[in-house]
């Protein structure tokens, strides 16, 4: 037969194993020197700590042990008691509020980056002028027009610029 | 205590009740147009409402020239708007949405500008941008760039789902200056 493993030599001298296998266990030990030698081990372990325990507590050492603490509870300062009130509570929780609503529309206006495209500088066509331009977008099917009045001054180093609103709104234009 | 608590609860009403109402106060709201006859009731569920707002802003301080349009499209079906001047610029704007999750959309917005300088020649210039966003948020746009008194014109393009347009009664947009 294997050896057992110590866990269950341990639980085997605790009286943990139940019979058939405590039979078994019982029949290995007696037989195997290795097996034999650690519970040899526990019991010896076990009568130290019974040992212990029978040993008194020298009368010296614990009248020693209480002057200490006597000494140490009066020098002590007292525990402050905190008191929470209802208001303070209410306070507490309407802050929590608050930061718990900071951050969720700090983490859902986060979202993804658009794709920001970079705008080439005009270009000059010199193939058709403008009203040609209009005639061919008034002319293309499913598309909206809308008339702007006026006369514009438009200049010439435009950059256009296209933003979403949440950053728009972030940018305090 | 008790009457500590009741005006904590006097304190609160009032400040939220204030940031609603000036909320409510920035707010405007459009009526939705009757949806196209040749979109089939059965797509409802895949129609966006497309919301937009022209500002053309005057350099001297005039009130400025303002309208606004509504029009229907359906989910990564593409709208064209024509931005016209006869004298000065022409944009097109190409809006093309998608329905991600519940609570957010896909939109490709891309651009063309043609716009005519002093010495009569015409200016090209184009691109696209993809958003993310939640349904019912703008995206706007400056053609002409953002920087004070260089702004003619501001297009904001806000982006909702039919059914959620139609449940709040129309089309919310807050002001933007």
């Amino acid at each position: 037969m294997k050896c057992p493993d110590k866990e269950l030599l341990s639980a085997f001298f605790d009286n943990e194993v139940p019979s058939p296998y405590r039979e078994v266990l019982e029949d290995h030990i007696r037989t195997c020197d290795h097996c034999s030698s650690v519970i040899h081990k526990y019991a010896k372990m076990h009568e130290q700590l019974l040992d212990l325990q029978r040993n008194e507590i020298v009368p010296e050492v614990n009248k020693g042990v209480l002057e200490f603490c006597e000494k140490k509870l009066k020098t002590m300062p007292a525990t402050p008691h905190f008191h929470i009130t209802w208001p303070v509570l209410a306070a507490a929780a309407a802050f929590m509020l608050f930061i718990g609503i900071g951050l969720s529309v700090l983490l859902f206006t986060n979202r993804t980056n658009e794709i920001m495209v970079e705008v080439k500088p005009a270009t000059t066509v010199s193939e058709y002028s403008l009203s040609e331009v209009v005639d061919y977008l008034s002319k293309q099917q499913n598309s909206r027009t809308i008339e702007i009045p006026g006369q514009l001054s438009i200049e010439t180093s435009i950059q256009p610029t296209i933003v979403r609103e949440a950053d728009f709104n972030r940018s305090g234009k | 205590m008790q009457s500590i608590l009741r005006k904590v609860c006097f304190v609160l009403c009032i400040s939220f009740s204030t940031l609603a109402f000036t909320q409510n106060a920035d707010e405007q709201v459009f009526d939705l147009p009757p949806v196209d006859a040749q979109i089939s009731e059965n797509l409802y569920s895949e129609l966006f409402v497309v919301f937009i707002r022209t500002t053309l802003q005057h350099p001297n301080g005039e009130d400025p020239w303002q309208r606004h349009d509504i029009h229907y499209t359906l989910n990564n079906t593409q709208l064209s708007l024509n931005f016209i001047n006869n004298d000065a610029m022409a944009i097109q704007i190409s809006v093309t949405p998608q329905k991600r999750t519940k609570d957010s959309l896909l939109i490709l917005v891309s651009w063309q500008l043609w716009f005519s300088t002093q010495n009569n020649s015409v200016k090209y210039m184009n691109s696209a941008n993809f958003f993310t966003i939640k349904p019912g948020e703008r995206i706007i746009f400056y053609p002409f760039g953002s920087q004070k008194g260089h702004q003619p014109i501001v297009i904001e393009i806000l982006v909702d789902t039919y059914e959620h347009a139609h449940e709040q009664g129309g089309i919310k947009v807050r002001k933007l200056f």
